[in-house]
């Protein structure tokens, strides 16, 4: 029991950090109904990122990543303004094609960058590892879970309180109306992207102390994220979460109880279940429009 | 009168499609002026072209003497032009006053609060639905809210694309009682495009019949009524007295 229990939390652990990747593809999506597949390179740059801001740099660490989080930013940002943005009148296929294209030039110039050896860092340290019975979650594991909650709420602060978060909203669901109320949807999908960009450095920052950083990192983050994404129901903030936790737990499940082989594909197995129970996902298909 | 809004030579259109042919029309404040024409004729088109959804080719377009040529949708919105999309569009998964709100977005935030309860009193029936996801709402209801929302920004010029489309008799007329209302009590111009060629002409000051991206023939409300081409084309009727 307590062998599931430890299992369950280390996964829960991963899962976090699929679910920040989830929640990436997920706001991007909502604001330009583009699926990113770049975003899990905004992972592998914040994990890269901050290894060499420590190591070549030699900045403290809370300094590394803020610096890393900036500068997963601003490609993010760059990404839409200088590529998607001039491409907006194209089809969603070929956008989406841009993102895979753009996917591969962060992984070959991360590579050209930080080089193509595994980096380690440190934890971030701060908490305690904590121990109940003989169950234990390490510290950095702390770390990742209070990020997930402090992002989460405050992503639903800025969707659900706030005027700006709201227009990104309304400039997902009615870009033309939206602009016709004074809105800027260009404004409100560049900013979808830094946001996503800053939450794929931060998580990419948090899970270097548990996997280390590598410039190939990003694809399965990505892949993994982008199940997370669509199990829960692509565009529904709530379901990348879950979706995120869920995939995190069954990987590790399977890698404790079956074989660690297995481990990566679980997640595409995890999606293809759901989509066969649940076609919109876990959260979604509650849509309140009415013709 | 002064033009509010002066079109001079309009041509715009989609891609290597041509729709408007050369527009030249004004409206001025206070004033009604009406657009009727078959399906397809361009009206939607001349509405996006003004509001800068889409780019102009050539002409030019002043409001209250400023060139919008080349302005952004979104900056010719918070100059005072307004335009309510056929179809309504409000934010279906925003409530109610989320999208009334939005409709005055990046002025100042008091001034919003001042003006949600104007707009309330002015569209009672959305006070209570005010937390409802505007999505759910009837589509009367939404046609309330889309005006409502474009209003919230007060506006000097007001475009309205077929406000009374698939809406029962008695919620048309109560619009056009509102349309009315805009211009005589608040001095609102106003460029009306409608499919309900009767309703719209009688409340036009002046009005346009198009076809083909031209303006095929102009004059008063009661003239156009009265002309028995329009009558023929739009009003399926003989003539009758206004
Ligand atoms: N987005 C678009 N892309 C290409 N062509 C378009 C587009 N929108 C409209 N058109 C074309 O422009 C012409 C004018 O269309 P428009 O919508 O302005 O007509 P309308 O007078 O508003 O008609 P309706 O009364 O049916 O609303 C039509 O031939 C239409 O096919
Ligand atoms: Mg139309």
């Amino acid at each position: 029991m307590s062998d599931f229990l430890q299992i369950l939390i280390s996964g829960g652990i991963v899962g976090c950090i699929y679910a920040m990747a989830a929640l990436g593809f997920t706001i991007v999506f909502n604001a330009t109904r583009v699926v990113n597949f770049a975003n899990g390179e905004f992972l592998m740059l914040g994990s890269l990122g901050l290894a060499g801001a420590i190591a070549t740099a030699g900045l403290p660490l809370w300094l590394a990543v803020i610096v890393t989080i900036l500068c997963t930013t601003l490609v993010g940002v760059a990404m839409q303004v200088v590529l998607l943005d001039h491409a907006r009148s194209a089809d969603e296929l070929t956008l989406v094609m841009l993102t895979i294209g753009t996917g591969l030039a962060l992984r070959g110039a991360a590579a050209l960058v930080f080089g193509r050896e595994v980096a380690f860092v440190q934890d971030f340290g701060l908490f305690p590892m904590i121990l109940i019975g003989d169950i234990y979650v390490i510290s950095q594991g702390v770390w990742i879970a209070l990020t997930l909650v402090c992002v989460s709420i405050g992503l639903w602060f800025l969707f659900a309180r706030t005027t700006f978060g709201k227009a990104m909203r309304a400039a997902s669901q009615e870009p033309r109306a939206a602009a016709l109320c004074g809105i800027e949807p260009r404004r409100a999908a560049a900013t979808a992207f830094a946001l996503a960009a800053a939450l794929g450095g931060l998580a990419g920052a948090l899970v270097t102390p548990i996997s280390a950083a590598f410039y190939e990192n990003g694809i399965f983050l990505g892949l993994k994220g982008f199940a997370a994404a669509v199990a829960g129901g692509l565009g529904n903030p709530l379901g990348a979460v879950v979706g995120g936790l869920v995939i995190g737990m069954v990987e590790a499940m399977t890698a404790g109880y079956v074989s660690s082989g297995y481990k990566d594909g679980v997640a595409f197995i995890v999606l293809l279940f759901v989509l066969l129970l649940r076609p919109t996902g876990l959260f979604g298909g509650t849509s309140v429009n009415r013709v | 009168m002064t033009g509010l809004l002066r079109l001079d030579n309009l041509v715009a259109g989609y891609g290597s499609l041509t729709v408007l042919k050369g527009l030249s029309l004004s409206v001025a404040k206070g004033e009604i002026v009406g657009l009727v024409g078959a399906n397809g004729a361009g009206k939607s088109t001349l509405l996006n072209a003004i509001s800068g959804v889409i780019p102009m080719r050539s002409g030019s377009i002043l409001f209250d003497g400023e060139n919008l040529g080349g302005r952004r949708a979104a900056a010719i919105a918070r100059a005072g032009l307004r335009h309510v999309p056929e179809g309504r569009r409000v934010f279906a998964e925003l409530s109610v006053e989320d999208n009334l709100r939005l409709g005055a977005y990046g002025t100042r935030n008091d001034g919003i609060e001042k003006r949600l309860p104007e707009i309330f009193e002015m569209f009672p029936r959305l006070v209570e639905r005010r937390h409802q996801a505007a999505g759910t709402m009837s589509g009367g209801e939404q046609q309330m809210l889309a005006i409502g929302r474009a209003l919230m920004a007060k506006p000097r010029l007001l475009m309205l694309d077929e406000p009374s489309m698939g809406l029962a008799p008695l919620v048309v007329a109560e619009i056009f009682r509102l349309i009315r209302s805009l211009r005589d009590d608040f001095g609102l111009g106003i460029l009306l495009v409608e499919q309900n060629a009767r309703a719209a002409l009688r409340v036009s000051d002046r009005a346009c019949v198009m076809a083909l991206g031209r303006f095929e023939l102009e004059g008063t409300g009661r003239e156009l009524l009265r002309n028995p081409a329009v009558t023929q084309a739009f009003l399926g009727a003989v003539p009758r007295p206004v």
